[in-house]
């Protein structure tokens, strides 16, 4: 699944682990989101979403549908 | 915050591996006076091996920094790290059973009494898990 969380962390100056700290998970975790390898609970979609004051479509794009 | 984790205790941890050192006792006693002293020998040094790994892989977790392992076991692992050894677990169930039919096999072929058989099942089942967790985590 094709998503903005590294550019929308990086836009605020945050790091991986910074943002993994604030959001209760590990940095490895942030990292596997960003990257595609891991899609993340709709929990965790929900409060990345909430942390950079978007909605979840315009975080995650399910581009194979 | 998401699905909150909760630290485990000292006392938890020392409760833990207080009960674990009961269960080892008293299945190798059961094990001695059966006359499996070679068992009663496996369940002495097995378990005092994986107190002893879990307790520091706890104490481990309590630092900054702490791996996924060490997070796991001291019960601050996020989302992706418990579904991951939720995997991991599957996996072993499945190489247990794997193990365990071989087991069988060369047992019945060859018309064995070999206790080592569960020994083998078991530890199958403790490196699977360990070893896909391991991999798991770091790949995905």
């Amino acid at each position: 699944m094709i998503n903005s969380v590294r550019t929308m962390r990086e836009g605020l100056g945050l790091s991986q682990a910074t943002l993994g700290e604030s959001l209760g998970v590990s940095r490895q975790t942030i990292n596997s989101i960003e990257t595609g390898k891991y899609d993340p609970s709709l929990p965790l979609a929900f409060s990345l979403a909430r942390f950079f004051s978007c909605t979840i479509e315009e975080l995650f794009n399910d581009s194979a549908n | 915050m998401i699905q909150p984790t909760k630290t485990k205790s000292l006392a938890g941890a020392a409760t833990g591996a207080a009960a674990g050192t009961l269960i080892c006792a008293i299945l190798a006693s059961a094990a001695w006076a059966a006359g499996n002293v070679s068992f009663a020998t496996g369940i002495v040094f097995g378990g005092a091996f994986g107190i002893a790994g879990t307790l520091a892989l706890f104490l481990r977790s309590r630092k900054s920094g702490a791996s996924a392992e060490a997070r796991l076991v001291g019960g601050t692992a996020d989302e992706r790290e418990r579904r991951v050894a939720v995997r991991a677990g599957a996996f072993a169930a499945v190489a247990m059973f794997a193990a365990a039919v071989v087991v069988a096999m060369v047992t019945a072929i060859w018309s064995l009494q070999e206790p080592a058989g569960i020994a083998i099942i078991m530890y199958t089942g403790l490196f699977t898990a360990t070893g896909t967790f391991a991999v798991l985590v770091r790949r995905n």
